[in-house]
């Protein structure tokens, strides 16, 4: 029990380390340091920085499996906005998973695998719920072929770019849940039919409203 | 786990039959739940297990009749038995099953059925 708490340890204070300095800067003794135990404890425990990456690489997929899952919950708009709140707390969580994109993409081929698996059924549930509101009639139909898919692919580069975009801006006090979602409603909206506003109107905006003032 | 992989085309299949269910799938009226009202009669039922030779066979019939109305019965055919001396034994063991009322407090008699000798 003593040593699964030291390991639940050394990987909380490594994604906290990670989000703060970045992966590529950050040491197995900043790690320890971080915790108050040796390097040689950390050692035993995972034996470099390869195998807490690992580590934290199987708490990634779990839970980017874990999203994925809030499909057809609810049988209206508020399963995307409930799916939505759910990737931004993923963001907020691991943001260096967002940040180190390239760096990921380069060092780590696990989380760059698993990443990818994740990437084409995320934008494929984007895709899907235009056909499913459209059939619901609030979305119109297609203005030309591969409009939706170029919306689905946009909206997966919003979620996956938030956080480096706002970076890159100097932003990064405006991570907010409400604009988060606004933009990636955003890209929905100018598809949405009358039937489709009235919805949006009664059940998101609300909610939009509610993230905005809580901020 | 790791090895289960779901291609793009199996997904999005996946995900259409996801989006058809919800145009498919309707709630259900409260008249498809009259039935357990409709069988509530039962509740208050003998039951009179009979053995009928029948094609070589014996057969278990079980018949529930209403203790106050005993005219108000439904007979059921339960199963067929090469030997008589099983198809017994089986009967009373359906009978007990069958039966709401365990300790047998529910009878019907004949006289109950106001049959006509003649």
């Amino acid at each position: 029990m003593a040593d699964l708490s030291t390991k639940q340890k050394i990987l909380n204070a490594s994604i906290r380390l990670f989000n703060e300095n970045g992966m590529a800067n950050v040491r197995l003794q900043q790690i320890a340091n971080d915790i108050g135990i040796s390097a040689g404890n950390l050692a035993y425990h995972f034996r470099n920085k390869e195998a807490i990456v690992e580590a934290i690489n199987e708490d990634l997929y779990q839970e980017t499996s874990q999203i994925l899952s809030y499909y057809r919950l609810f049988p209206n708009l508020m399963d995307f906005d409930n799916q939505l709140n759910q990737y931004f707390r993923f963001i907020q969580k691991y943001p260096f998973y967002f940040l180190d994109l390239l760096e990921i993409e380069r060092h780590y081929p696990e989380i760059r695998s698993k990443r990818q698996l994740h990437i084409e059924k995320m934008i494929s549930q984007v895709r899907k719920r235009f056909d499913f509101n459209r059939q619901r009639g609030l979305i119109v139909e297609e203005p030309r072929p591969g409009v939706y898919d170029d919306v689905a692919n946009a909206i997966w580069v919003l979620i996956t770019f938030w956080v480096p975009q706002n970076q890159v801006r100097g932003t990064e006090a405006t991570l907010k849940t409400c604009e988060f979602k606004e933009m990636i409603w955003n890209q929905m909206f100018p598809y949405f039919t009358e039937k489709g506003i009235a919805e949006f109107d009664q059940l998101i905006r609300p909610l939009l409203e509610r993230h905005s003032s809580d901020n | 786990m790791d090895n289960c992989y779901l291609d793009n085309g199996a997904y999005n299949e996946l995900l259409n039959l996801m989006n058809n269910q919800h145009f498919t799938d309707h709630a259900g009226s409260a008249a498809d739940m009259d039935f357990l009202s409709d069988d509530w009669w039962l509740r208050d039922t003998a039951v009179i297990d009979n053995v009928v030779r029948r094609d070589g066979m014996w057969e278990i019939h079980l018949v529930f009749a209403h203790y106050k109305e005993p005219r108000k019965l439904i007979k059921r055919i339960i199963s067929r038995y090469p030997s008589k001396k099983k198809a017994e034994l089986n009967a009373w063991y359906m009978k007990r099953l069958a039966a709401k009322d365990q300790r047998g407090t529910l009878k019907v008699d004949l006289d109950d059925f106001s049959l006509c000798a003649s």
